[in-house]
């Protein structure tokens, strides 16, 4: 294809396009789309009508524009290379690798205290002007960071577990029917919780803008793990000859559902509830019957201790950086404290499920009673050290008094 | 599990015991199964089996309630699922999501960083833009999954465990293009901020809207894009990060296409509506109002030469990336029963597909 210059000249039309070849690509059936890049590109246009009245397909065209060997009309505009953002970056590794911390130097570490930006411009990254906005309603710092984030998110990489093949199901061995049965209602539980954590954090990780990606991958591995520990504990409940139990009362789950901002969710599922499910877990690998039990509720107690860590240090930044939310904070605790209570006292199989868990057997189910009422009071203390730590001190004032009840000397 | 009545009446004479019920150690309608492992491990197949596998075709409660579990009276419901199995299933959800689960990899420690090496100028750009954008793009899908999650019912948790892969998955996509940007001297550069055609896919009001959008179409594009990266990529890190995103990827169109195929045998009064979709999202790819994608474009020509002065071999490899794109695109849509798209693809796709196979 020759790529001579001639004076024709044409009108343009709105578009860019110049109407005699406007004309002539729509009589080829040439997409107009696929003309104006090819300007645009530096494709002259008498080089285009050549392409046309050779009956070339647009990607003939393209191909021999491209192999003449001159550049083809192919004029590079190289707009996106002189942006003006940090260079020289060169990150280094560490010890655990070429970690998200790692990466976080210079101005890409800059975690702004508001991020109003609704694209999805990377941070550090440069936007052309006129992006629309993508809907996302977080641009807090505050009511989203914690500075455990990076290494919470790689450390949950680094302890992946498949419960297909992680989990010694070999071991399994027939138990008792009361005791399979009560392991089953466990279960049966822990997955009504895990699928919980499921369509509450889809809905909030969505409104997470992009100045705070920690957050984002972070709250992403907290999606898998859920989904991972909801699969392990359905597989353990159908594993032994037992099966599910009976639905929980999803009194518990009730704030969660209801939680109107990120705080509010973040307090309720990760400094509250993840607090009573991880010394639940803990118990669960404590009183294993198997070594599939043992290491599943071990993996799973590993996993969530990273959720508790992040409830923790996300409630005392945002103490921090808005001590004026102490009380708003307290409030959503106290609401998920009283529907915690309640959960307690209504759902009477999973009571009796861990009552004969603990004793070792329905007939022991008074003994297991008694471990029960101990276990309730460990799983208290801990969570208040947890809040304590988070920044509310003093809390154990303002605990439910359900709850508080347990704290009482026997 | 029949209870000794002399069991229960010694218990009750023991002080301190709340009041017994202890019904659901004999529930009616979850019986005791004893499943077997499978050659890849006790994978959810293996414990779909009985009353547990029945998938029903209506979800009909709004609770948390674990599909086979007894029915609690008045237990307050949780959300406005999506009742339709034909709207959001796949028959190869859990066979996904268990190698999901396999093979999930880190790009911390997986990634041969130490292979980066300085390169030219201009090639270091150009991979930098490439990263930039796809840490740009890549938690769209990861976005617009979880916006879907809250929708699916537990009835249906095999598509909710998948979709959870999936936005693992993109966390660190997102992770990995954002490393490599800053590991060897340059920087993110130019992001495109968000086209009409990402906004497309977190509009869609439908969950196979934005499964087509996104994981037949928009993905589909990323994944032939990330398997030809070894015209991309200038060191071994750089072509592990495109093989190992590409395995992922593979997973999410593999879950597009059945989804879809599902639909079409489940609910065929639907293919005019989900050509609508495609007509709208194919329109919108490269859309000239959003200035085409420059950056990337250009960004590609560079690597894929070998350099500025080699764009002319850069837009001939280049220009066979999109017609392989095209391709295998229409090969998806074939496997998933919408082979007719053929004959009504958006002009600026079509005139890169291969004649159809006689």
């Amino acid at each position: 294809m020759t790529q001579e210059v001639t004076s024709k000249t044409a009108a343009s039309t709105a578009g860019g396009i110049p109407a005699d070849l406007r004309e002539k690509a729509e009589a080829n059936n040439w997409p107009l789309a696929f003309i104006e890049r090819a300007l645009a590109r530096g494709a002259p246009p008498e080089v285009l009508h050549q392409a046309l009245d050779a009956g070339l397909t647009p990607l003939e065209a393209m191909q021999a524009l491209a192999g003449s060997g001159a550049g083809g009309g192919l004029e590079l505009g190289m707009a996106w290379s002189k942006v003006d953002t940090e260079r020289g970056i060169r990150a280094k590794l560490g010890k655990k690798g070429l970690t998200i911390d790692a990466i976080n130097v210079g101005s890409y570490g800059d975690v702004p205290d508001l991020w109003p930006d609704q694209s999805m411009r990377p941070r550090g990254a440069y936007v052309r002007p006129g992006a629309v906005s993508m809907g996302y309603t977080i641009y807090s710092k505050a009511e989203v960071w914690a500075d455990n984030l990076g290494s919470l998110y790689e450390e949950a990489i680094q302890r992946r577990w498949a419960p297909a093949t992680d989990i010694p199901w070999h071991t399994i061995t027939p138990l008792p029917e009361d005791r399979e049965r009560a392991m089953g209602q466990i279960c049966t539980e822990l997955c009504e919780y895990n699928y919980m954590v499921i369509l509450a954090l889809g809905k909030w990780i969505r409104e997470v803008g992009y100045g705070y990606h920690e957050v984002k991958l972070f709250l992403s591995t907290v999606l898998f793990d859920a989904g991972r520990h909801f699969e392990a504990f359905r597989k353990r409940a159908l594993a032994n000859g037992g099966g599910l139990g009976m639905q929980g009362t999803g009194d518990r789950l009730v704030p969660i559902r209801d939680a109107m901002c990120y705080s509010e969710m973040a307090t309720l599922v990760f400094l509250m509830n993840d607090s009573f499910v991880l010394s639940l877990y803990e118990l669960g690998a404590g009183l294993a019957q198997n070594e599939a039990e043992s290491r599943l509720f071990s993996l799973a107690a590993q996993d969530k201790a990273r959720h508790v860590a992040y409830g923790v240090e996300h409630t005392r930044f945002l103490l921090e950086h808005q001590p004026q939310r102490r009380e708003e904070i307290r409030k959503y605790l106290s609401k998920g404290e009283e529907y915690l209570a309640k959960d307690d006292v209504q759902d009477v199989p999973m009571r009796e499920a861990l009552a004969i868990h603990l004793g070792g057997g329905l007939e022991q189910i008074g003994e297991g009673f008694r471990k029960l009422k101990d276990f309730r009071r460990r799983q208290v203390l801990a969570y208040l050290d947890r809040v304590e730590t988070a920044g509310l001190q003093d809390h154990r004032a303002s605990l439910w008094p359900e709850l508080a009840a347990y704290l009482e000397p026997a | 599990m029949t209870i000794d009545p002399r069991i229960i009446e010694t218990l009750r004479k023991q002080p301190d015991i709340p009041e017994l019920d202890l019904s659901w150690l004999n529930p009616k309608d979850t019986p005791g199964i004893t499943v077997k492992l499978g050659k890849r491990g006790l994978t959810l197949d293996e414990i779909n089996v009985g009353v547990y596998g029945e998938v029903p075709d209506t979800a009909r409660h709004g609770t948390t309630r674990v599909r086979g579990s007894t029915p609690r009276p008045g237990v307050v419901r949780t959300a406005y699922f999506v009742p339709e199995k034909s709207d959001i299933w796949a028959d190869n959800a859990t066979l996904i999501y268990e190698e999901a689960v396999q093979r999930q990899w880190s790009s911390a420690t997986d990634i041969p960083w130490e292979s980066v090496e300085p390169l030219p100028d201009d090639v270091e750009e150009a991979i930098c833009q490439i990263c930039t954008f796809l840490t740009e793009v890549e938690f769209i899908a990861g976005d617009a999954p979880g916006q879907w999650l809250k929708q699916i019912s537990p009835d249906h948790y095999e598509v909710a465990l998948y979709l959870v892969t999936q936005v693992m998955d993109e966390a660190r996509h997102l992770d990995v293009f954002r490393k490599r940007a800053l590991v060897n001297g340059c920087g993110l550069l130019e992001a495109q901020g968000a086209t009409r055609g990402l906004r497309n896919i977190l509009d869609a009001k439908d969950f196979t809207e934005m499964s087509a959008l996104m994981h037949v179409l928009a993905e589909g594009f990323v994944q032939t894009m990330f398997r030809t990266g070894e015209f991309i990529a200038q060191n071994e890190a750089e072509k592990t990060i495109f093989r190992l995103c590409a395995q992922d990827e593979s997973r999410h169109v593999g879950f597009g296409v059945m989804h879809l195929r599902y639909v079409l045998e489940h609910a065929p009064e639907r293919r005019e509506e989900i050509h609508h979709y495609l007509d709208r999202a194919e329109q919108l790819f490269g859309h000239p109002a959003d200035g085409g994608n420059a950056g990337l474009q250009e960004a590609l020509l560079i690597t894929m030469g070998g350099g500025k002065k080699n764009i002319d071999r850069g837009a001939q490899l280049a220009m066979a990336l999109n017609k392989k794109q095209a391709n295998e695109y229409m090969h998806r849509l074939e496997v998933a029963g919408l082979g007719d798209r053929r004959y009504r693809m958006n002009p600026a796709l079509a005139m890169a597909l291969d004649p159809p196979k006689a």
